[in-house]
């Protein structure tokens, strides 16, 4: 057994190691932890190291593969990346929602009944309240766009992001995902963290290394303590939860995050996908 | 002005919050934190190097304080200099050390030749370990030349990104 699949098993780490692919996003959303929008510099991990992370994670001993951002399908080329990876390591990519017209559709179809779940987030039922946080119409957008994956055979999770739900609230959300045909397990409650553009908004907890699970993180900046980590503030990369900035080979981003959570750090618990 | 951020510690990364316990690690410990991962290895090394050896501490100051102002290095001279004084340097001495007057008549031979060996380490690397080695041991020489090499790389990297006390 790998230290890591070790880690893994003894619950000191998660296994989900998590890319960021981008920084850019065609929204920009209130509590936006990467300040993401359409004209933020574009930052990317450079397609082919996508794959070649995930099988280096693999002989590692993580055991599935999340990819963030930013919007992860502004990057050019991205369906045909995750159609490697998910022959690798059961992954899962989180996305905003608005891109599954019919040309991206067509090119995920093939990920259709693979180890490959979308998740998208909804932080409400009323599209009002939705996209007062995450922009115009963005509300349409996602119930459009679940049924035409579910359809396709690709797995959706829902991912809601508040203050805090009146429960009436919640179960009006949870009554609409499941009338979407998103089973309870696969609707994921977070609250915002207190970094990105939430720090400027006065929204959300502050979350510390203490507070996070670890679980590797990689964008184009390094490596990270957890998908919180790669976070941007006053345009500016936070660097408090940075654990390297080699990348490659996998091995060393992986000994520091095994170096920390063994320190003590770590508070293991329950898989914490970021906002998208 | 520094050519890079210095990391505060509400900014410093995992690996680098050690170093800040203690408060303001200094502008290379905070230059290096945005790498985290070479702030052990280089630390490790200057603390090693820098610190107790089996070459007495005033010898090692001569070194290391005319090898800084002999790379024309503003930081590690200004630095030096107070730790010099500290030490007990005299003004003759450390006007020497700068690179600014003789080693006073009152060296001793080794002491010159220490002197020299720094000169020469930081102009003609070649030529410094023929100046030391009628008055050290192989080892020491060894250490020395590492002594003087890495003050010379703290030069470098000081006087590049321009840090400053
Ligand atoms: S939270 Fe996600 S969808 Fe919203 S701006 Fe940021 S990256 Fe884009």
């Amino acid at each position: 057994m790998t230290a890591i699949a070790e880690a893994v098993a003894g619950g000191l780490i998660g296994g989900r190691l998590w890319l960021y692919a981008n920084y850019h996003c065609n929204l920009t959303c209130a509590y936006c932890l990467t300040e993401s929008g359409p004209t933020v510099p574009r930052r990317e991990l450079p397609l082919h190291r996508l794959p070649e992370i995930t099988e280096e994670a693999r002989a590692m001993g993580f055991t599935a593969i999340g990819v963030t951002g930013g919007e992860p399908f502004l990057v050019r080329g991205l369906p045909n990346a995750l159609d490697r990876m998910a022959a690798i390591l059961p992954t899962l990519v989180l996305s905003n929602g608005t891109f599954f017209g019919r040309a991206l559709l067509s090119q995920l179809a093939p990920l259709g009944g693979r180890d490959f779940k979308v998740q998208i987030s909804l932080d409400s039922a009323e599209p009002a309240a939705n996209d007062e946080m995450r922009g115009p119409r963005n509300f349409a957008k996602v119930v459009e766009a679940i049924p035409r994956l579910i359809a396709l055979g690709i797995g959706v999770r829902i991912a809601t992001t508040t203050e805090g739900l009146e429960p009436a609230a919640l179960e009006r959300l949870c009554d609409l995902h499941r009338s979407l045909g998103i089973p309870d397990a696969d609707h994921v409650v977070r609250p915002i963290v207190r970094r990105g553009r939430a720090v400027d908004m006065g929204l959300g907890v502050e979350a510390g290394p203490a507070d996070l699970p670890a679980e590797l993180t990689i964008s184009t900046d390094g490596a990270f303590w957890s998908p919180f980590g790669p976070t941007v503030h006053g345009g500016r990369l936070d660097t408090d939860l940075l654990l390297t900035r080699v990348t490659r080979p996998l091995t060393r981003p992986a000994a520091a995050l095994l170096e920390v959570a063994g320190a003590g750090s770590s508070r293991p618990g329950p898989e914490q996908p970021r906002i998208c | 002005m520094a050519k890079v951020e210095l990391l505060s510690k509400e900014r410093a990364p995992l690996l680098a919050r050690p170093y800040y316990e203690r408060g303001d690690p200094g502008p290379i410990a905070a230059a290096l934190a945005t790498v985290p991962e070479l702030m052990q290895p280089m630390l490790a090394l200057i603390d090693t190097v820098f610190g107790p050896t089996s070459v007495e501490p005033r010898h090692k100051e001569i070194v290391i304080l005319r090898v800084s102002s002999a790379n024309g290095c503003r930081y590690c001279t200004d630095l030096h200099t107070k730790v010099a004084r500290r030490m007990g340097f005299a003004p003759d001495e450390l006007a020497a050390l700068r690179g600014e007057a003789a080693p006073p008549q009152r060296w001793s031979a080794k002491e010159r030749a220490l002197h020299a060996f720094s000169e020469a380490l930081a102009k003609e690397p070649g030529e410094a370990v023929e100046l030391l080695r009628a008055h050290v041991s192989e080892p020491e020489i060894v250490e020395l030349v590492a002594l003087g090499s890495t003050t010379a790389l703290l030069n470098c990297f000081a006087t590049a990104l321009e840090l400053s006390g």
